[in-house]
């Protein structure tokens, strides 16, 4: 549905083409400061890790201060418990070269700062497969002056569980800005094919695609922050994601991932 | 509860028995030159002072009195005065054709309205819009357009620039009862919210009634606007129209046969596309963007007591993007009515009216198409009486039901496309009401109107119900059968309206009313869209209910030329209905699980002056006003500020007349900024800058204020010819009339904020509030013509 906001406000763009902007002075409160948790578990050796850092000012530019002394352990559902170090190279980051997260599992996150204590708990599905990836040719004149491609992702969604799942792209190693969410409430243990819209994709471009599948909380904490970087005259009201920790912001996912990359003709 | 009802239509019934030793005259009361009807035109008596009828809105009138001869006086604004001398034995029918006053003398002022309507009349919290005025009105675009006229009256208040949604004395948009000839319209905006879907070319009268709505009116909380078509020439062919900027338009009306029945076709498309081919910019250029509509309706007299209607309305925008992308929406209603006599003092109206509204979304092209689909649609049968007792008493009764289908999403795929989805499942409803009341005179003095009215909602199978826990989540799901009730509630709703003249140019009124609201519209985004839903109450959402009590003065100074009136409302509203944060709305199956349910309050006091008669006409008005909201889980539970929260709210409407032929007219705008919700903080996530919220709606817009400024210039309406017997001079109306209008929207070029956004300088890093300002100045010019 973020798909169709995208488009629904390009088109309102168009409405809208008498309109004019300009950057203008509001004075704004200040909130407290939050501790930011951004808890990712995935099911690739060294890949999981978790971020600490704490909310700032709207108007101050000068970047956030990082949670570097806080103590980060994830246990799985048999009680093996993980620390997650502090890497000095990426200051607020914790990693665990050995941690590999697996399907479906539980996990519980704890993590004391010098402040307070927090925690949560995220569950893993069976591991999504892509099954292909393929293309259709756009002539140029539609949204480009060269021909551009307009990449299908392919994948049966499992029918026995509940699914949610998060398709993310990289062009040529860069990381697309939108998100693709989704749910399997219309569409359980059926077949999938859906177009990476508004990603311009052309020839020798090499694409990365991750599918990955997480849990409930997860899935609605990112639907949630989608909403609110899309707030604005045709997007949500305005709120904060709904987070899965208590005591703090942000969340903890853990994913089972799938990838796939391809080169274009 | 029914019982209570009939008991009270027994009492009503009995309390208005009467002698056999009066009698009645009736008929109907038309304009002369187009046939239409009259509404609120008035016939009195002048041997007894306080003794008269008024139009209903066929033009019917009635009047009981003891037998005897007496000179009558016909009366409607803008109409010669007819004096008759008749002596009345026996019932009597008696119709009448009335001619437009000084028709000679250039413009008239087409309303049914006496000039002291506004102090004799019980009604309070009621908005009227003059059809001419509106044409004077300047307007974006100059497209004219009620709803945004109607939103220049005090407690009546635009949802935002550039859109034709409104909140009446602090209550949301969807609680506003829109009805086109009885049709509910569930969307009453084209593009987004510029236009209303209204084309004023075809309307006769507009009411809209802001607390104290009759008996006859249910289902929304907030206000009714009553909006009849018109039925049409019935003396001869018309045919007018108009050339605008974005839009033309065309009417055609004529009789079907003269004097016993009519038709009238009215048709408007906008051409905004054809601009965008033109653009350089090669979006625009395969963008698809337009919308049109088409009112019809025809009557036909079978006889002296029968009368038949047919009406429709149906309108469509289309949005798209060569043919990769394609949305569009749009209303259809239709309107089936049987206007009968039963004898001289009873008029009835059976009517059916149906109602539909749905918008599609379409990806792709051929056979690898994705579309989605959904609908609300509405069967309704409707039986109103007007009972003329006596010259004290006027009843009205009568009853409806309503079956509700509600397609929230209906999903198709192409063949090629590799994978289906299921629909999400249709949900049911009736909504039944029974009404009765009365508008009775007491002495010279006081003037009641009281009434009650019952309504039912009950939902329907077949389904599946869901039900969920405190978190919105699913808990049980329960199997319907066709029709099986699901679950059912019931309202009483008691109104009062009380007038005491003070004198003969004042008057104190004083109102109450209760209204129910069964069906609920879902939107989660800031400003409204054709893709919001609508709900019925259900197992799991109860309908929303309010109270609302206003007081008024009302006085008219200098022989009714200038009239005042001051207004304080208070309205109480419980179970309104509010989302959770990042509620998904669209395609959502378990869309009542992220419902929030609280209370609110909206209290104010609306002043208006205006100035009716004379070359300078126009208004003054102001509301102060506040309407808050509370829910658990919203704003940790305190009271906020509502989005329609507005303190101060000005309008300044003036029109000057130069000669007969030339019209100026001026509007200016002023209200306070809508409370929105700002940040107070960020922070960093998955590489981007996240928005950190703290309190619902703390912050506020900039002000808003706008002039618009607008001439009207018309053709001549006589021409000279020589008289071939006498070989004099005479002036002899013309039959083809024409106007140029020519308009500035936002005069002086103010940027009213639409949105503020808070996002980072793609240059310096540095976060920004940009606000959005839709239209700097927009001139725009209209020709419209007439024969």
């Amino acid at each position: 549905m973020k798909i169709l906001a995208l488009q629904f406000a390009a088109l309102a763009s168009l409405a809208l083409s008498f309109s004019c902007e300009k950057v203008i002075d509001v004075p704004l409160n200040e909130a407290d400061r939050e501790i930011v948790v951004e808890a990712v578990g995935r099911n690739f050796i060294g890949e999981s890790f978790v971020l600490l850092s704490k909310s700032g000012s709207v108007y101050d530019d000068g970047g956030f201060e990082k949670i570097t002394d806080a103590v980060v352990t994830v246990t799985d559902q048999d009680g093996v418990e993980v620390i997650f170090t502090h890497d000095p190279l990426n200051p607020g980051k914790y990693i665990a070269p050995t941690f590999e997260a697996l399907p479906n599992s539980a996990y519980s996150l704890s993590v004391v700062t010098s402040e307070k204590t927090l925690s949560s708990s995220s569950i893993t599905n069976s591991l999504p497969v892509l099954d292909s990836l393929n293309y259709i040719l756009i002539p140029p004149g539609f949204g480009s002056e060269d021909t551009t491609f307009l990449l299908f992702y392919n994948f049966v969604d499992n029918g026995d569980e509940t699914n949610f799942y998060r398709i993310k792209a990289w062009v040529n190693g860069e990381a697309g800005s939108n998100y693709y969410i989704g749910d399997d409430v219309l569409g359980s243990g059926q077949p999938t094919s859906a177009p990476i819209f508004g990603t311009e994709i052309k020839g020798k471009d090499t694409v990365h695609i991750e599918l990955l599948s997480m849990d409930q909380d997860t899935y609605k904490y990112l639907s949630t922050l989608s909403s609110n970087l899309t707030a604005g005259p045709f997007g949500a009201v305005p709120a904060n994601p709904v987070t899965n920790i208590d005591n703090a912001i942000g969340y903890f996912g853990v994913y089972m991932v799938d990838t796939m990359s391809i080169i274009m003709p | 509860m029914q019982k209570l009802l009939w008991s009270a239509i027994f009492i009503f019934t009995a309390f208005f028995s009467f002698g056999q030793d009066k009698v009645t005259l009736s008929g109907n009361l038309s304009d002369a030159d187009s046939g239409e009807d009259l509404i609120g035109a008035r016939v009195v008596v002048t041997e007894l002072p306080g003794v008269g009828a008024l139009t209903n809105d066929y033009g019917f009138y009635s009047l009981t009195i003891a037998p005897g001869t007496y000179t009558f006086v016909i009366k409607s604004l803008g109409f010669e005065t007819v004096t008759m001398e008749m002596d009345l034995t026996a019932n009597k029918t008696f119709d009448l054709e009335m001619k437009v006053e000084g028709k000679v003398f250039g413009t008239v002022t087409v309303t049914g309205e006496k000039l002291d309507e506004n102090i004799t009349s019980a009604e309070m919290g009621v908005d009227k819009i003059n059809m001419k005025d509106i044409e004077n009105i300047p307007v974006l675009f100059g497209e004219k357009d009620i709803l945004k006229t109607l939103q220049l009256l005090p407690g009546v208040k635009s949802a935002g620039e550039g859109s034709a949604g409104f909140y009446v004395r602090g209550g949301s948009a969807d609680q506003n009862l829109i009805l086109l000839d009885g049709a509910p319209v569930y969307n009453a905006s084209h593009l987004l919210g510029f236009f209303s879907v209204f084309n004023s070319d075809a309307l006769k009268d507009v009411k809209l009634y802001k607390g104290g709505a009759p008996a006859e009116f249910g289902g929304r909380l907030s206000s009714v606007m009553d909006i009849k078509m018109k039925e049409g020439n019935s003396k001869r062919l018309s045919v007018s129209g108009g050339i605008g900027l974005i839009s033309s338009k065309l009417t055609i009306e004529a009789p079907i046969v003269k004097d016993k029945g009519s038709f009238i076709v009215s048709a408007r498309r906008t051409y905004a596309d054809i601009f965008l081919r033109l653009s350089k910019d090669e979006r625009a250029q395969n963008s698809i963007l337009y919308f049109y509509d088409l009112n019809a309706k025809a009557n036909y007299r079978v006889g002296k007591k029968d009368r038949i209607f047919l009406s429709g309305y149906f309108g469509r925008d289309n949005f798209g993007f060569a043919d990769q992308f394609g949305f569009d929406w749009g209303n259809a209603t239709g309107t089936f009515r049987w206007n009968h006599l039963y004898g001289d003092r009873l008029f009835g109206n059976t009517s059916i009216v149906f109602s539909n509204y749905n918008y599609k979304i379409k990806f792709g092209g051929g056979d690898e198409t994705f579309q989605i689909g959904s609908e609300i649609q509405d069967i309704n049968i409707k039986e109103d009486f007007d009972f003329y007792i006596n010259s004290n008493n006027t009843m009205s009764f009568g009853g409806n039901i309503i079956h509700h289908t509600f397609r929230p999403g209906e999903i198709e795929t192409g063949s090629d496309i590799g994978f289906v989805l299921n629909d999400i499942e249709n949900r049911y409803s009736l909504e039944s009401a029974a009404y009765i009341s009365n508008e009775q005179k007491i002495k010279k003095r006081w003037k009641v109107v009281y009434g009650l009215r019952y309504s039912n909602f009950t939902q329907i199978g077949p389904g599946n119900i869901f039900s969920y826990d405190v978190d919105g989540n699913v808990n049980d799901t329960t199997i319907f059968g066709d029709w099986e009730p699901v679950s059912s509630y019931n309202g009483l709703s008691p109104r009062l309206s009380v007038n005491f003249s003070v004198d003969e140019k004042s008057s104190v009124k004083a109102s109450y009313a209760r209204t129910y609201q069964y069906i609920h519209l879902v939107s989660n985004s800031t400003s409204s869209s054709p893709t919001d839903i609508w709900v019925p109450s259900s197992n799991n959402i109860e309908p929303q209910v309010a109270d609302q009590v206003s007081v008024g003065y009302f006085r008219n100074f200098f022989d009714n030329m200038l009239e005042f009136s001051g207004e304080v409302y208070y309205k109480d509203m419980r179970r309104v209905i509010d989302y959770r944060d990042g509620a998904e709305v669209t395609l959502n199956p378990t869309v009542e699980g992220e419902l929030l349910y609280g209370i609110g309050r909206a209290y104010g006091i609306e002043l208006l002056l205006k100035k009716r008669r004379g070359k300078f006409t126009g208004w003054v008005s102001y509301t102060l006003s506040r309407s808050e909201r509370k829910f658990d889980g919203i704003n940790e539970g305190a009271w906020y500020a509502a989005r329609q929260d507005r303190t101060h709210d000005i309008s300044l409407v003036g029109m000057y007349n130069f000669t007969d032929r030339l019209t100026a007219s001026a509007t200016w705008v002023y209200y306070t900024g809508n409370a929105v919700t700002f940040p107070s903080g960020k922070y960093e996530l998955d590489g981007q800058i996240v928005n950190l919220y703290s309190e619902r709606n703390g912050y506020r817009m900039p002000e808003y204020h706008r002039l618009d400024l607008g001439v009207t210039l018309e053709s001549k309406k006589f021409k000279t010819v020589l008289d071939p017997v006498s070989g004099e001079e005479q002036q002899i109306e013309k039959r083809f009339e024409s106007s140029w209008n020519f308009s500035v929207y936002n005069a002086y070029g103010r940027e009213n904020a639409y949105s503020i956004d808070f996002q980072e300088n793609a240059e310096t890093g540095q976060t920004e509030a940009v606000q959005l300002a839709l239209f700097k100045i927009i001139p725009s010019i209209t020709y419209n013509f007439k024969f």
